[in-house]
């Protein structure tokens, strides 16, 4: 204990991690202050759209005449239109009632009625939402598919939602459902790589004091597990570090609750799978255990690089196992299944949680549960190294 | 007590330590001297066990051997080596190094505080080492150390940097440590100061042991010396060779002229004595020759 506190008090004054701190903090809270608010989601709760679809199909269906000549994308309009635009119709009574809980019910139904007409009409006339269909984007109709069954599902759970709803949960703009935002784009590479530059010189720093930590009467194997531990305290200190921007958009656009549901996409063949809900909770839950075990496994290889290289600079080619997954997990491919026993198909864990990974790579084969065994099983695989290393190996720096 | 048995040590084809054999006992402050490169820090690396000697063993206390992995975090519990003062960590301050000594060496350290007012940091010890002299950076190494109070002690120039007030201070700590039973092997030049407090002196060359002096006993067969050294060692020398022809003598690398007396008759003794006396900027001694007179004849 006494060597951790020590390890600690020069890991949390050295300048190096000090900066990454701050940098970690300032990025933190700009993207509260600035980019968050600035979210717009596709799948918004827009009034006007939704009143200008309603009048623009109910005057189509007021007006048309349906008569043996009629074209059939006009019959097929005609069958459509009345059972989607009374679910418009629904959702606008209940906006204007302030009834959410109507409103995320009758969402529901129209994202199921949509998603199906959109999915399967024969004519290819009907789209899903605009934001979909941008430039070099080769799978719109998937994206949106996915985005319609996932509103689906999300607004079915609000509608017997025991809290109480608002427009930012209905728009996934609360602090948790941000965090969970974050966590399957960007967040998994930024903690980590901030796990990888904050603990890649805990070992060589000693080079520096070799006289004063070589004497230190512990084993190499105690010294090392000692280090990861403060590394590890280090590097869960930068989540910490997120927690005053985390505020900030809980105060500004309420915090949500560990109740709200986090969809989870159930592979089957051919993307016929189902989308079903976790709570938020458990969801953070496993993205937490997912990033503890992340974090070891770096500060693992971090370890153990050092004391066969015994150079930091070494150690920030770590950061490359964090992309290699790019390589062979292409969109579109054809994706094999041994592929999901490598440790580096977990970096995007929340998307892997969330089973967006399966839909997006159509494959079954990447779910949480193999990721924390694949995981953990490389961790004691590069413990048993370090013990076998530090065993063999003289130790000075 | 540690016990060297035919320590050798080479790197490549150099021989560093040629096999070293020798006891240390409790209470005991041993001096290494010998110019820089020619092995001191290899036999302290050696006692730490930072360097594995291609053949030979130390053994600590009754049979603790560098064996294995955990043979070595308990050997280390029970020594320590000096820090090097281009060691500390510049963004902590003294107190911070002090409890971490304190805190790895649990079992035998002392409280920090003691040795802060002992050694006179209280005034600096608070700051950080960046802002420390060579000669605070050089107590608060010596300071760490003593806080741990492990029962053997190596220092590598220990008094490097200091003044004549805290050279004197450490002596007499280094005293009080010995007292106490522990081992302090010191590897030093400061020849002089050295003396006064080792109770054995290790002159190291070639790898070996070249000469030993134990100073706790009286030496009575060895020779007596005439020395002197002036700004003009030859011109006097030739003076001499005028009382003695056959004059031997000796001029060593700290400029000192040595001239067994044993070579002069009475009144040569005599007469050599009354002509170095008419110099008044001449330094003339007459006694064994000693550490310093050692350390040139042996490193000429």
């Amino acid at each position: 204990m006494d060597y951790i506190k020590w390890e600690l008090k020069v890991f949390f004054t050295n300048h190096k991690n000090l900066i990454l701190f701050a940098i970690l903090l300032v990025a933190s809270v700009y993207y509260a202050f600035y980019i968050a608010p600035a979210y717009q989601p596709i799948e918004s709760v827009n009034q006007n759209e939704i009143e200008s679809r309603y009048e623009d199909r109910q005057e189509f269906l007021d007006n048309v005449e349906v008569t043996p000549g009629t074209h059939p994308l006009t019959l097929y309009s005609y069958q459509v239109y009345p059972e989607w635009n009374e679910l418009d119709g629904e959702r606008l009574s209940a906006l204007e009632d302030g009834d959410l809980r109507a409103y995320a019910q009758a969402t529901h139904e129209w994202y199921l009625y949509a998603d199906y007409q959109i999915d399967t009409n024969r004519f290819e006339f009907l789209r899903y939402s605009p934001g979909y269909y941008t430039y070099g984007n080769m799978f719109s109709h998937q994206d949106g598919h996915y985005a319609y069954l996932y509103s689906a599902e999300r607004y079915g759970e609000y509608a017997s939602a025991v809290y109480n709803l608002n427009l930012n949960i209905f728009e996934e703009r609360t602090a948790l459902q941000t965090l969970q935002r974050l966590l399957e784009s960007s967040l998994p590479y930024i903690l980590l790589l901030s796990c990888l530059l904050l603990s890649n010189d805990i070992v060589m720093k000693d080079r520096k004091h070799p006289s004063i930590v070589n004497g230190f009467p512990m084993t190499p194997f105690k010294r090392m597990i000692m280090k990861g531990i403060v590394a590890l305290i280090g590097s869960l200190a930068s989540i910490a570090i997120l927690l005053p921007a985390f505020f900030v958009i809980g105060f500004r656009d309420g915090f949500g609750t560990l109740n709200l549901p986090v969809v989870v996409y159930q592979f089957a063949f051919l993307n016929e799978g189902t989308f079903e809900s976790m709570p938020m909770g458990m969801f953070l839950m496993i993205s937490f255990v997912m990033v503890l075990i992340w974090f070891v496994l770096i500060i693992g290889l971090v370890l153990l690089m050092s004391i066969i290289l015994k150079n930091e600079y070494f150690n920030l080619m770590i950061g490359i196992i964090l992309f290699v997954e790019i390589t062979y997990y292409q969109r579109g491919e054809i994706i094999e299944n041994w592929l999901s026993y490598f440790p580096t198909s977990y970096v995007q864990f929340a998307d892997i949680i969330s089973g967006y990974r399966n839909y997006a790579l159509l494959t079954g084969s990447l779910e949480y549960e193999k990721g924390l065994v694949v995981l953990l099983l490389t961790v004691i695989l590069i413990i048993l190294l370090i013990w076998l290393v530090t065993k063999k190996k003289r130790m000075t720096i | 007590m540690i016990q060297l048995n035919n320590i050798v040590v080479q790197f490549g084809e150099k021989k560093v330590l040629g096999g070293i054999t020798t006891t240390f006992q409790p209470g005991e402050i041993i001096g290494l001297v010998a110019p820089n490169g020619t092995g001191k820090s290899t036999l302290l690396n050696v006692l730490m066990n930072y360097v594995v000697p291609n053949q030979g063993e130390v053994i600590f206390g009754d049979n603790l051997h560098y064996t294995n992995k955990k043979n070595e975090a308990h050997i280390r519990s029970l020594i320590t080596m000096m820090p090097d003062q281009s060691d500390l960590y510049n963004h902590l301050n003294g107190m911070d190094h002090l409890h971490i000594y304190r805190q790895m060496w649990s079992q035998t350290s002392i409280e920090p505080n003691e040795v802060v007012e002992r050694l006179n940091m209280a005034h600096y010890v608070k700051d950080k080492t960046y802002q420390y002299s060579l000669g605070m950076r050089q107590r608060l190494c010596l300071a760490m150390q003593i806080v741990a109070n492990t029962p053997y002690m190596l220092m590598d120039e220990v008094m490097n940097g200091l003044d004549p007030d805290n050279v004197e201070l450490i002596s007499k700590l280094l005293e009080e440590k010995k007292k106490e039973g522990k081992i302090i092997i010191i590897a030093s030049h400061l020849l002089e100061n050295l003396e006064k407090y080792a109770d054995r002196i290790f002159l190291l060359k070639d790898g070996e042991f070249i000469y030993s002096r134990d100073y706790r006993e009286t030496v009575s067969d060895e020779e007596t010396y005439l020395k002197f050294s002036s700004r003009e060692n030859d011109k006097l020398v030739e003076e001499l060779k005028e009382i003695v022809p056959e004059l031997r003598y000796e001029e060593l690398t700290n400029e000192r002229v040595i001239m067994n007396v044993a070579q002069f008759s009475a009144n040569q003794y005599l007469q050599v004595q009354a002509h170095l006396s008419q110099h008044a900027q001449v330094n003339m001694q007459i006694g064994t020759l000693d550490l310093l007179d050692r350390y040139s004849v042996h490193y000429n």
